[in-house]
């Protein structure tokens, strides 16, 4: 899943380490929200990430959190679990690309 | 008052004599912040102040008002439009707002609060921020 490596605006190429530690801290907040089932704080940080994620360049990231928030919409909690599988799968590769 | 604060306020006040604009962002989020920062760095003719809390930034537009607030709506302690009503209750108009959502059905509820306000959607898009705040700078 190379995705988690995207192109970055260059005039904004300086703020990915920072973009990157913050965006982590918002994983590590959706996650405990769906550990808790909290659909409401679920939504909100998905939010939140969508706010910026396009802007730093970060379409993949885009991607999976629109479907997430669509699906906590639709009530899908299936496609859910899987979705939050591909944002463990992002970020476990995102890790790996900016963290070394 | 202490003597960093002192002489921060002495060197803004000096800018602002030299016609720098002063405009207040507030956004809780610390990405959208720094890409707000970042795109207006651009203006050499301003001075930004940026905040996360509501409150601080209520507190900084009281001491001295800005010539443009830009902020988010969907926020955790105040939203953006309760800061807009709360600093016209305190008799703080007239400031131009921008507010920035990702929430696309608020945009009708900016549109009828007055007419020096404007809205932008999220993911925010860099030339429509500078479009926006040079419109609203030139008729400052």
């Amino acid at each position: 899943m190379n995705q988690a490596i995207e192109i970055t605006p260059k005039d904004l190429q300086d703020l990915i380490p920072t973009y990157i530690e913050n965006t982590f801290n918002d994983y590590a907040e959706l996650k405990a929200c769906y550990e808790h089932k909290n659909a409401k704080g679920l939504k909100e940080v998905c939010h939140r990430i969508l706010g910026t994620a396009s802007a730093y360049g970060f379409i993949k990231l885009d991607e999976i959190c629109t479907n997430v928030s669509r699906a906590i919409e639709a009530e899908k909690f299936g496609e859910l679990m899987s979705l939050i599988k591909d944002l463990d799968q992002y970020f476990y590769y995102l890790e790996r690309s900016y963290k070394r | 008052m202490n003597e960093a604060k002192f002489l921060n306020d002495l060197v803004t006040n000096e800018k602002r004599l030299f016609g720098e604009k002063r405009v207040v962002v507030l956004d809780d989020c610390k990405n959208s912040l720094m890409l707000i920062q970042r795109y207006l760095d651009q203006f050499d003719n301003i001075h930004l102040e940026v905040f996360q809390d509501e409150f601080e930034a209520i507190r900084s537009i009281i001491r001295e008002k800005p010539e443009l607030l830009v902020m988010d709506i969907n926020m955790p302690k105040l939203d953006g439009i309760r800061v807009f009503t709360l600093l016209e209750e305190m008799s703080i108009s007239n400031v131009p707002v921008i507010f920035i959502s990702g929430d696309k059905s608020v945009e009708s509820m900016v549109s009828h609060l007055k007419q020096n306000t404007s809205f932008i959607k999220k993911p925010l898009k860099k030339n429509t921020l500078i479009e926006q705040v040079n419109r609203v700078l030139k008729s400052a």
